[in-house]
């Protein structure tokens, strides 16, 4: 087939007023015409569209086009969609060139509004640079790749829980990994949840099935198909859908969770205290502690950091479940998919409004915290420099959020929590005097206005207002200074100053997208495929997002998110297979010399050297091209993106530049 | 070819003959880039679907890895009249293919050194950046470009000088 004589087809696509807006995409049709090998070239307004590529499938039989040109959007987005196209009218999928011209011509040119004549140039040239190139390509193969039915789940918050119990109730193997010592990420740790106003530890719910789901009744624990690690780490990852392998490191616990009886001695015995992490500064723990009473797994944990190897834990424990010499231990494990639901952490908001360097300035998940009546101060409302019941309360919205200094997104859940939390300190302390300041209300969906009716009817004060500056006095009140949209400037005195800081990436997730080989964006959060039809996918096949590690998200969210990526994920694994192209390296025997430079630069080990000449091990190859460029007798070329290739596309590109040669 | 040869030789370059007219000057700078399928090409993917401009004159060439661009692939993009050349990969320690971009890198860094001595220095560009900095992309692209308007056209091309 690649023997016979290229019939291009180029279908130059409109994306509605997308790209015709700034490219004239009637002329760059015209111009695909002239260009050698093309047999068609037409536009459409949606190429993507059932219509769209029906019109390619007619022109492929119509003027018999062995190959396959679109100028569209990006090859990230559309490349699988119309290979398959093309395959469906009986041509090799890898017969098929995509152009860019929507992301990389009319959208990153839309703003140069006196160049769009240039913009239709730009197109033309990357349309021929394609022409040159698609008269090169060659027909690619495919093999089956088998997908065994165990998924990794990484971060045993709201959306690693939902996504692990769908999937064992799916029938699949589950590996949930978390690195804390509990599960049930930030939910766990607030007292109540909107919009149910529930339990932040018994979420995910699901009718009828609700004390099924909750954490403190641990059924997750007693999964025969969910293996729990906590305190564990992704500290290895490497492979392919369907054979991911990664090393699980898993620091000690101290307390073997079978055994103990959560009789507590052990944490009565302990002579060593120190602020708990998980309270914001709020509250205290010892070296051996639960994290927070309805933890799971049920038994305490070693902070081997802080312990001082005393031993009194040891000394009475009446079961002996106590070990001090636990070691840390590495787990292999291989599995088919992955989902990541590593969740989010709360902005530090260092420097601003007196947080860090005033008593009495918190972050709403500390007052969260506080207000849990299962929390360090089971529930009650105080200020932290004198343990009295406030008075007057300050609540700051968008605090490090919708900041270009800070974090330029809209953390989404700030508007309700803070609703929330006014809501409820009225109803229980209605005496309570509430200021909230904000740049604009945000809360969408159906149940939330609610709150935001209750607050106003329960005489919260909302002052669309910035506040300028915060200013402890004697007895560490507040005074802020308040600019209102308006214009107007007032000084409002408050007890207790709360802010509503923003919802960034959790701790450590640069580094896991850097072990697992993942994308993340501007904002620094996980990057889905598509955002509106792949917002689970990544770009890494067989790894999908749940939750709130790819964007704010409240707990609804996060919760069908999880649900899509559950879903996601079983996809392969139902089927057991996937099919995997061949655009791997390959070699030329006859020309190959034997030196083993290729063999030295492949990052995957995928070449080995036999019978004095290199062999590619097609599964291993991933396809990178790095061997290609090493080889000094031109033997070993990456298929698809050959030498020949890319130079004529370079060659196509610069043709209607002139050099005196030519 | 020897880097430290090539800053002892004279930079200035001879009057050329008068072939090629000044009048032909090309009116349009050309900057051929490559870029990484997984990083630089998102990259620059976003900065386009975040609506933010770069010049018009940056055409990009998509390959799997910055590891796979060939120093050839470059003498051909100048060799064809290309007045820079971008080559743009992941950043370090983050690249898709591993160590693709540390051996585009080491092979870039030479070439550069390689053009100077044929007096094309400064139009081979070598920068590296994740999927998700459309900012560096936008600010590597006209900063190079700048560059190259400074420069002139590429001297192969018929009006160079």
């Amino acid at each position: 087939m690649s023997s016979e004589k290229p019939r291009i087809g180029v279908f130059v696509c409109k994306c509605g007023t997308n790209i015709a807006k700034v490219v004239d995409v009637p002329a760059v049709a015209e111009y695909a015409k002239t260009l050698p090998n093309v047999a068609y070239a037409g536009w459409q307004l949606f190429t993507c569209s059932e219509e769209g590529q029906n019109i390619i499938k007619d022109h492929i039989a119509k003027h018999k086009l062995n190959r396959v040109i679109v100028a569209s959007c990006s090859p990230k987005l559309h490349e699988p969609t119309f290979r398959r196209t093309i395959a469906e009218a009986g041509l090799n999928p890898f017969f098929f060139e995509m152009v860019n011209i929507r992301e990389q011509v009319s959208w990153c040119h839309m703003k140069q509004k006196d160049e769009y004549a240039h913009a239709t140039q730009k197109a033309k040239d990357l349309v021929r640079a394609a022409v040159y190139r698609a008269a090169l390509l060659e027909p690619i193969g495919s093999t089956t790749q088998k997908v065994p039915p165990v998924c990794l789940v990484i971060g045993a918050g709201i959306a690693g829980i939902q996504a692990a119990t769908m999937l064992a109730d799916n029938g699949f193997d589950v590996h949930l990994v978390e690195r804390s010592p509990a599960l049930g990420g930030k939910a766990a740790q607030l007292g109540l949840v909107f919009m149910t106003d529930s339990c932040g530890v018994c979420v995910p719910p699901r009718y009828g099935e609700m004390a099924r789901k909750c954490l403190s009744k641990r059924v997750i624990l007693h999964d025969p198909k969910i293996q729990v690690h906590t305190q564990t780490e992704v500290t290895q990852f490497e492979g392919y859908i369907g054979n991911f392998q990664a090393t699980l490191k898993t620091h000690p616990r101290g307390v073997d969770v079978d055994t103990c009886t959560l009789c507590g001695k052990c944490v009565e015995a302990c002579p060593v205290e120190v602020p708990n992490e998980l309270d914001y500064g709020l509250g205290t723990r010892k070296a051996i502690y639960l994290p927070f009473p309805q933890a799971v797994p049920r038994a305490p944990v070693i902070d081997f950091d802080t312990c001082t190897r005393c031993g009194k834990c040891v000394d009475v424990c009446p079961v002996k479940a106590v070990h001090l010499d636990e070691k840390p231990k590495e787990t292999e494990i291989t599995v088919g998919t992955v989902i990541v639901a590593t969740g989010f952490d709360v902005f530090k908001p260092e420097g601003m409004y007196g947080w860090g360097e005033y008593p009495n300035v918190l972050t709403q998940f500390a007052l969260a915290r506080m207000m849990d009546p299962l929390g360090p101060l089971e529930g009650q409302l105080q200020r932290p420099s004198d343990k009295q019941l406030p008075k007057r309360i300050g609540m700051i919205q968008c605090v490090g959020s919708r900041d270009p200094e800070t974090n330029p997104h809209c953390s989404r859940i700030c508007c309700q929590v803070a609703m929330k939390h006014a809501w409820f300190i009225k109803e229980h302390w209605p005496d309570t005097e509430i200021h909230v300041f904000y740049k604009d209300i945000r809360l969408q969906g159906k149940d939330y206005e609610r709150y935001y009716l209750e607050c106003q009817k329960l005489g919260v004060h909302f002052h669309r207002a910035e506040v300028t500056d915060v200013k402890q006095g004697a007895n560490k009140s507040l005074t802020l200074a308040v600019e209102h949209h308006s214009g107007r400037k007032e000084t409002v005195p408050v007890d207790l100053l709360v802010l509503s800081a923003a919802v960034v990436p959790s701790e450590g997730a640069q580094e896991l997208a850097h072990t697992l080989n993942m994308e993340v964006d501007l904002t620094g959060f996980f990057r889905e495929y598509h955002l509106k039809l792949a917002p689970v996918d990544t770009t890494s096949d067989g790894i999908y997002l749940a939750g709130a590690c790819s964007s704010p998200r409240d707990i609804a969210e996060s919760s069908f998110m999880a649900a899509a990526a559950a879903s996601h994920a079983a996809i392969p694994m139902s089927k057991g297979e996937v099919q995997v192209d061949l655009a791997k390296s390959i070699v030329d025997e006859s020309l190959c010399i034997g030196c083993a430079n290729c063999f030295v630069v492949c990052p995957y080990s995928a070449i080995k050297m036999e019978g004095g000449v290199a062999k590619v091990i097609e599964v291993a190859c991933k396809g990178c091209g790095i061997c290609a460029v090493e080889c000094p007798a031109e033997a070993i070329q990456l298929r698809h993106f050959r030498d020949k290739q890319i130079l004529a596309q370079i060659s196509g590109m610069l043709a209607n530049v002139e050099v005196p040669e030519k | 070819m020897n880097p430290s040869k090539a800053s002892s030789t004279p930079k200035r370059k001879r009057k050329s003959k008068p072939k090629a007219k000044a009048a032909s000057t090309p009116d349009k700078l050309r900057i051929v880039s490559f870029c990484c399928h997984y990083c630089s090409y998102g990259a620059a993917d976003l900065a386009g679907s975040s609506k933010m401009p770069y010049p018009l004159n940056v055409e990009i060439i998509r390959v799997p890895c910055s590891g796979r661009v060939d120093p050839l692939h470059v003498l051909h993009a100048l060799e064809n009249g290309a007045d820079g050349v971008m080559v743009t990969g992941c950043l370090k320690d983050q690249c898709h293919f591993v160590t693709g971009n540390l051996h585009a890198e080491k092979r870039m860094m030479k070439l550069q050194k390689w053009l100077e001595t044929i007096g094309l220095g400064g139009r081979l560009e070598f920068q590296l950046m994740s999927a998700g900095m459309a900012k560096r992309w936008v600010e590597t692209t006209k900063s190079f470009y700048d560059r190259i308007k400074e420069l002139g056209p590429n001297p192969l091309r018929k009006g160079g000088k």
